[in-house]
């Protein structure tokens, strides 16, 4: 059976697809791994079953992502919304190249430095 | 009981970029962490961003104090006050200096730095620094990690210069600013980068092995840099002594020579009719399209002074509803120009009016001596450009770079000059901010390694 392009698994929990967090579920994204990403999703609901902050949903939902289909009502239609950036996403790619960067340059180097 | 009110303090991580003309500091608030985590170590990701604020204004450092200010503003009664944007600061005990655009408009002879390669060393990157920092957050006590930048030439030059620059900035200082509360700034230098790296961080692309590269556009230097995911590649990195404020220079040079005008342009003049201007081509380039169906670069002297007439003697409202323009139109054209908050209104912008002996120096003089400094320079960033990323003898430049971007205030002015040369070069997001950006999460991914995060 010719594979269904228009959905995926994880439609059903509202994540629109083409959206940021679709696509970082799906492939991952800032050095984590879109398994890594469930894994931290599946501890923020163990978190809030034992009464504690979900802090990958908090810092999405604070970041005004697209997420809001999981906090009420399924949609009543599953079309793609348009595709905003979540600052949260955004800075994970950003502090992955700074964190790149730092092994490039290193400030203790310049000590053994010739002039 | 009494109670003794807790002096606020507030962790940061910081890019200041502190450059020949313009100085952007760019300020990451340190995450506030859950108050019990039961995951350990915390993880980047699992935590909201930080706040950011961030603010570029001139480098332009001159003494001066509030008192004598305010005195001078006292007339008929009324009070004075500084204006919300107006910058003076004293820093440890000295006096008072005004910062940014009051100096410029104050002092006599405001100082830059310009063409001195040790103005990175000197006090007056302090000053910018915590001027910056002093007008972002409000606590009284600032601890902030900080990451700086260096032409490349300057940074090539050995690790003096830029202990230097690390040393200007490093340790705690006390400072006044606008007359308000004594606050104190804890700076701890992360790094000193080569100046264009920042951008690449805020706005390159991922991965070890990439090949990107960046231009950085400044006031008084071009910066190229290539690199390997993040790693510079040295032959591939340089400088060229060349930027905005040559144009700038020039163009003053235009007006000077002029037996209508002979007169020297001050720098906020060059500066005004430079920010007008290319909002003013924008404009033209648009009306050029609806009129004759074709670009500004095409038309005949003739035309153009027709076309520029026709800009300057009608209303936008009017020129939108003879030409059809639409918001449409407006959008498109915003992004070419890298002005995204260009609008409806842009259509009829105006130069400042200048004077000389009387007599009001032409728009189309104006533009025609703008463009031409402009483009100068332009031609001598390309030619840079070439030279330092040139690829084997069929005379291709940057082409096996996965990105190359464009960066630092210049590129408002020089993109169409370089992109005849690469034309897959991509425009930062707001290009003079770029680079603080880039160092700012330089030093927020060491700020949270220290605090127990991984990033």
């Amino acid at each position: 059976m010719p594979r269904d392009t228009t959905k995926n698994q994880y439609y059903h929990v509202g994540i629109p697809r083409k959206s940021r967090v679709h696509q970082m579920v799906d492939t991952g994204a800032a050095g984590k791994t879109g398994a890594d990403f469930i894994k931290m999703l599946v501890e923020d609901v163990d978190r809030l079953i034992h009464g504690e902050p979900a802090v990958v949903l908090s810092g999405l939902l604070a970041a005004k992502s697209s997420l809001q289909p999981l906090t009420g009502d399924m949609p009543s239609s599953m079309e793609a919304t348009p595709d905003a950036p979540e600052p949260v996403v955004l800075q994970q790619a950003v502090l992955s190249r700074a964190a790149r960067a730092r092994r490039s340059y290193c400030m203790d180097e310049d000590d053994e430095e010739d002039e | 009981m009494t109670f003794v009110q807790q002096k606020k303090r507030v962790k940061v991580a910081v890019g200041h970029d502190h450059g020949n003309t313009e100085t952007a500091d760019y300020v990451i608030y340190a995450p506030e962490l859950p108050a019990a985590g039961r995951v350990r170590p915390l993880q980047a990701i699992s935590l909201p961003p930080g706040k950011i604020v961030q603010k570029t204004f001139p480098s332009a450092v001159a003494e001066g104090s509030k008192e004598e200010l305010e005195s001078l503003r006292v007339g008929a009664g009324r009070t004075a006050q500084s204006k919300a944007e107006e910058l003076v600061i004293s820093v440890n005990g000295g006096p008072e200096q005004f910062v940014g655009t009051l100096a410029q408009r104050q002092a006599r002879q405001a100082f830059t730095g310009r063409g001195d390669i040790h103005r990175y060393e000197s006090e007056r990157s302090l000053i910018t620094l915590l001027a910056g920092l002093g007008s972002l957050i409000e606590e009284e006590e600032i601890e902030a990690w900080v990451v700086t930048g260096l032409p490349v030439e300057t940074f090539q030059k050995g690790k003096a210069i830029r202990r230097g620059a690390k040393d200007t900035l490093e340790g705690d200082h006390r400072f006044v600013l606008n007359g308000g509360k004594e606050r104190h700034a804890h700076i701890h230098v992360v790094m000193v980068l080569m100046e264009g790296a920042g951008g690449l961080i805020a706005q390159g692309l991922d991965g070890d092995d990439v090949r990107q590269a960046i231009l950085d556009m400044g006031g008084r230097t071009t910066d190229g840099v290539a690199t390997e995911g993040q790693d510079p590649i040295r032959h591939l990195c340089g400088t060229l002594a060349r930027g905005v404020e040559d144009s700038k220079e020039m163009l003053s040079r235009f007006v000077e020579n002029d037996k209508r005008y002979k007169r020297a342009l001050r720098a906020e003049e060059t500066e005004a009719i430079l920010r007008t201007h290319i909002r003013l081509k924008a404009s033209l380039g648009l009306l050029c399209q609806k009129i004759y169906d074709q670009p500004l670069s095409n038309l005949t002297s003739d035309q153009f002074e027709q076309v520029l007439r026709t800009q300057q003697t009608n209303s936008a409202r009017a020129l939108a509803e003879q030409l059809k323009i639409t918001e449409a139109d407006i959008r498109v054209l915003a992004q070419e120009s890298l002005l995204q908050d260009l609008c409806l209104l842009d259509l009829e912008v105006r130069y400042r009016t200048l004077h000389a002996r009387g007599t009001e120096i032409l728009p189309i003089d104006l533009y025609t001596w703008t463009e031409k400094s402009l483009r100068s320079v332009g031609k001598d960033i390309a030619s840079f450009a070439s030279q330092l990323w040139r690829i084997g003898e069929s005379g291709e430049v940057a082409t096996d770079n996965a990105l190359v971007l464009a960066a630092g205030g210049g590129a408002y002015y020089y993109l169409e000059d370089v992109r005849e040369l690469i034309p897959e070069i991509k425009p930062c997001e707001s290009p003079e901010l770029a680079n603080a950006a880039g160092y700012a999460n330089f030093a927020y991914s060491a700020l949270l390694e220290e605090m127990g995060i991984l990033v």
